[in-house]
């Protein structure tokens, strides 16, 4: 899957929030929260394609997981970022 | 003949011909009418009469098409970007705008509505030159109470006039500083509201500025109730409120820049609340500690 074009990472009073921006999602109307696991892999596959296992390896690079936890939650967060519109397959 | 304005601290200029209103035209300007600035200017607008429409130029990128709001098309080229605006969706156009890429030198051609032309081509440079200036075009109403500004904001038809003017009817000592599009800046440190020339359907143009007591967003419900607003929602509830024109590139950061400072320094909060007198009284005793 790739990051779809138009979406910016910003940091509101400390916390992460993607927000449509330039032409392409001018009606994008909503914000999407992350936390800051989430946060880090967004920049990280940033105009590349990439897969669930791209974040599950990423997650057991940066921090203190066991495979099985990693792969849950990336395959969690691909999802959630499908349902959301902001990734394509 | 070259007329200079001040709204918010910047200053702009209207180069419009003698007689080119027959009436008041630029009436809700007077108050922000300034001598000849002697440094650089937000922006630089000059206005004439067209025969007729303009033959367009340049690819089209963006086309805001609403019910109840103007219409605005966008074209970009090379050097510029072309705005053909027209009053409503259902109306013709009446006007085009060409400015530089950076909204500060334009021209507008007018062969319809000359009031709605200009006002609307300078609030449009307004928003997009002023971003850069820790400002923001908001759309919001603003009652002043004890020399601290109280903004509304909310969807269209949700009640942001009705309430300011619940507050005026209920509350001693509360006055209209605009009922529409007001203009937050901030200023050293200070998060200043601004009346405009600019306030909709209400004559309310008052060249005066106020700290910003709370930032309020109204959404009609069946209960009177008042809740702080955690600091994402707070963010996503005044941009949506920013005459933010997100698709111009560049403009988002320093409007994402401004949000969030207004954000981290201003209480925000949501009214759920019926249009009636006690709406006014809950929200204001909730805001202030008052005991109304």
């Amino acid at each position: 899957m790739k990051r779809k074009s138009g979406f910016v990472l910003r940091q509101v009073c400390g916390e992460y929030v993607i927000v449509g921006e330039g032409l392409e999602r001018v009606n994008f109307n909503k914000m999407i929260s992350l936390n800051a696991t989430a946060a880090y892999l967004w920049d990280a596959v940033e105009s590349k394609e990439f897969s669930v296992q791209t974040l599950t390896d990423m997650l057991l690079d940066k921090y203190d997981v066991d495979e099985k936890t990693a792969a849950q939650d990336a395959a969690e967060l691909a999802s959630k970022w499908i349902e959301a519109g902001i990734v394509e397959e | 003949m070259i007329r200079y304005f001040q709204v918010a601290g910047l200053c702009f200029s209207l180069d419009i011909p003698d007689g080119f209103f027959a009436g008041d035209g630029l009436s809700n300007y007077l108050p922000f009418e300034c001598e000849a600035a002697s440094g650089a200017l937000l922006f630089s607008l000059e206005a004439r009469r067209a025969e007729s429409a303009l033959s367009g130029e340049g690819k089209l990128v963006y086309d805001a098409c609403e019910n109840d709001f103007p219409r605005l098309t966008f074209y970009e080229s090379a050097q510029a970007f072309r705005v053909d605006m027209a009053p409503l969706p259902e109306l013709p156009y009446c006007a085009s705008l060409i400015a530089d890429k950076s909204f500060r030198s334009a021209k507008l051609s007018i062969w319809g509505s000359p009031k709605f032309s200009i006002d609307n081509a300078m609030m449009l440079l307004y928003a997009f030159a002023s971003a850069p200036y820790a400002a923001l075009e908001m759309h919001a109403s603003v009652s002043v109470k004890d020399s601290k500004a109280y903004l509304f904001l909310g969807k269209s038809g949700t009640g942001k006039s009705t309430h300011s003017r619940l507050w005026r009817e209920n509350i001693p000592g509360v006055s209209l500083l605009n009922d529409d599009n007001p203009i937050v800046r901030i200023i050293e440190g200070n998060v200043l509201c601004f009346g405009s020339p600019w306030s909709g359907k209400t004559p309310c143009y008052k060249a005066e500025n106020y700290p910003v007591g709370a930032i309020v967003r109204i959404e009609r419900s069946s209960v009177n109730t008042l809740k702080p607003q955690a600091p994402v929602r707070a963010y996503a509830s005044i941009f949506s409120s920013v005459s933010a024109f997100r698709y111009i590139k560049g403009l988002s950061d320093n409007i994402h820049a401004t949000v969030s400072r207004v954000v981290e320094s201003v209480p925000c909060y949501v009214m759920e609340c019926r249009p009636d007198a006690e709406a006014a009284l809950v929200c204001y005793n909730g805001l202030t500690g008052g005991k109304l």
